[in-house]
């Protein structure tokens, strides 16, 4: 077995990992140290994507592991002080396409680094999107799209994003497989890439600027 | 020279007359578009739940889903002959519309394998489908899944047999009908399990995926000699490895699970001294000296927006593939410009064609590929690919 949890969760032991999440909670450890593992664990797994060890199968499994434990994680973090989210982001698929692999890619790891992730779900309406960017006041949003039928819904947001005034007080992303170039420009969008890693990366660094800002 | 001359002399690797141009899957917007049809509200009609039964039970009917494939094949044929393609590959597919309450219309599409595709429209009035998820997480699951489907698997290689050998007879006078075995094995594997399960599996229960592999292998041996004794004159195979960025999976992994069967596969189409295209999306690199070493004659796709350069990929390959490809859809074959589109086969054939051994095509399908601009494409080749080339 694995010494470690975030060792386990790099060599994608599934079982092992989640044993050893239900073990330490079981144990009474710091539920924050416990996450902290874990978000080392896929930091690991990042790096070994980024040498080319580890290919899409084995960051979607880790993501799979790191949901999970997660999810054994959730009741005591609810209970617990959270510190603060190093920013908030709304996701969402847009009508007209309802894959999401790449989505729940991005929401996890975003959250493996510590966002607060608000995930919409697939085939959202412009308008709900907006709904949802005034409720949550993100940093971020993010539209992922598998399917070039949800081009002009992503346009369409960022449109009504404009008109109700968020658009300049958020950066957004677009990203998937049929996202190009000429599709950020003709979204509005900041930024755009087919990597999921490329896209909490962005995140990253741009929280980083505003923090340096502040 | 003929259509069929040009296309096998291009896969030997010497120069015929001119670039041969191919057509993948047209969609039935492209093929709406071309030969003047209206589009058929399926969507619609599988919204109101008289129709939906009627519907239903027609889709499921053996005799009438056949039938369907063939018109929508031929179809295909009669479009890809208007606009003036050398040749168009042709699928045989099997599914049964059921109730699905995990879907989004509460019904969808449920393949041989155990995929799910769902019911969505193109944007054009036409229902297209498009895989989501999976009938079968576990190894119990699978097992009671292919068992109850052998009778399925049978049906399945003699219709498509069938299927191949009409689209010859009826159009190989006038364009080469390359008959596509699909899906493929890892694909096969994959998909009817869920990816993220799938790899788990790979990890953690080596010998089950060994023993899936081993059963779609010889499923899929058993339809590719369906497909060859069809007469046609190349195959097409595929499995999609590739994503954007690079392999779904680590090479040296697919390699080792799926190498024996790729070689298999090789091993049979030359038997029948045909040759073999092999169909895979996404960034490929890390594949292609290995498609040599399984023994492929030519690959088919080449996504530009993954990164597929055609002049780096020649330079990889040389002559050892016939590359097939490269034309982008997700914005040259849906809103560029003539100009644009012009300047883009220019680009291909001066990468690609010297030598033979290149045949132009989108790099895939969708539905809002222009037909107007894949007839700007053919006539690009048609002006720009005669050989010897002097772009």
């Amino acid at each position: 077995m694995p010494d470690t949890l975030s060792t386990a969760i790099a060599e994608l032991k599934h079982e092992e990992a989640i044993a050893m999440v239900t073990a330490r909670i079981g144990r009474g450890d710091d539920v924050f140290a416990i996450l902290a593992a874990c978000r080392d664990g896929m930091t690991l797994v990042g790096e070994r994507f980024q040498r080319g060890d580890y290919y899409l199968s084995e960051l979607l499994l880790a993501a799979e592991i790191f949901k999970q434990a997660a999810a054994a994680l959730e009741p005591l973090l609810a209970r617990a002080r959270f510190p603060a989210p190093v920013g908030r982001v709304v996701l969402a698929t847009m009508r007209g396409d309802i894959h999401d692999l790449g989505k729940n890619i991005v929401a996890t790891l975003l959250r493996a680094h510590a966002f607060d992730v608000h995930d919409l779900g697939v085939n959202v309406e412009p308008a709900t999107l907006v709904a949802a960017v005034e409720e949550v006041q993100p940093d971020f949003v993010g539209f992922s799209a598998l399917l070039t039928t949800a081009f002009d819904s992503m346009k369409a947001a960022a449109d009504l994003l404009r008109e109700a005034g968020w658009r300049n007080r958020l950066t957004l992303l677009i990203g998937g497989g049929v996202t190009t170039p000429q599709v950020k420009e003709y979204v509005g969008a900041d930024f755009q890439t087919v990597d999921a890693t490329a896209g909490v990366d962005y995140c990253m660094a741009v929280q980083k600027e505003r923090q340096r800002g502040r | 020279m003929n259509f069929r001359d040009r296309f096998l002399t291009a896969m030997e690797h010497a120069e015929p007359d001119r670039v041969p141009v191919m057509g993948l899957i047209l969609d039935t917007a492209t093929v709406n578009q071309v030969l003047g049809k209206k589009p058929t509200d399926l969507v619609g009609m599988l919204q109101k739940p008289i129709l939906r039964s009627v519907l239903r039970a027609l889709m499921n009917n053996h005799w009438y889903a056949t039938r369907a494939q063939y018109r929508n094949a031929a179809a295909i044929m009669e479009t890809a002959i208007k606009l003036g393609f050398d040749a168009n590959w042709s699928l045989y597919w099997t599914m049964q519309l059921n109730p699905d309450p995990a879907a989004s219309m509460g019904m969808a599409f449920h393949d041989a394998w155990g995929r799910v595709w769902e019911i969505g429209s193109d944007g054009k009035g036409n229902m297209v489908t498009n895989y989501t998820r999976s009938l079968c997480e576990t190894e119990t699951q699978w097992e009671a899944w292919v068992e109850q489907k052998r009778p399925v698997y049978d049906q399945l290689i003699a219709d498509a047999t069938t299927f191949h050998k009409r689209l010859t007879q009826a159009y190989n006078d006038r364009i080469l009908s390359i008959g596509y075995a699909a899906p493929g094995v890892f694909e096969n594997c994959w998909q009817p399990m869920g990816f993220v399960n799938f790899t788990k599996l790979v990890y953690q229960q080596r010998d089950f995926v060994k023993r899936m592999i081993a059963f779609h292998t010889d499923f899929y041996l058993r339809y590719l000699e369906g497909v060859l004794q069809s007469d046609v004159d190349i195959v097409l195979g595929g499995d999609d490895l590739g994503q954007k960025t690079g392999p779904l999976m680590r090479p040296d992994l697919i390699d080792t699970l799926y190498g024996e069967s790729y070689r298999r596969i090789a091993e049979l189409v030359h038997r029948y001294k045909k040759k073999l295209l092999w169909h895979s999306c996404g960034n490929i690199y890390l594949f292609l000296d290995k498609f040599i070493e399984w023994g492929f004659d030519g690959i088919i796709t080449l996504e530009p927006t993954a990164g597929m350069d055609l002049a780096k990929v020649r330079e990889q390959v040389g002559h050892k593939l016939v590359l097939v490809g490269n034309l982008d859809v997700s914005y040259l074959l849906v809103r560029g410009t003539r100009e644009e589109i012009e300047e883009a086969v220019k680009q291909a054939i001066r990468a690609a064609a010297t030598g033979g051994g290149y045949i132009l095509s989108p790099s895939h399908s969708h539905a809002l590929v222009d037909a107007t601009r894949l007839q700007w494409m053919i006539e690009a080749a048609h002006r720009w690919g005669r050989y010897p080339i002097s772009i």
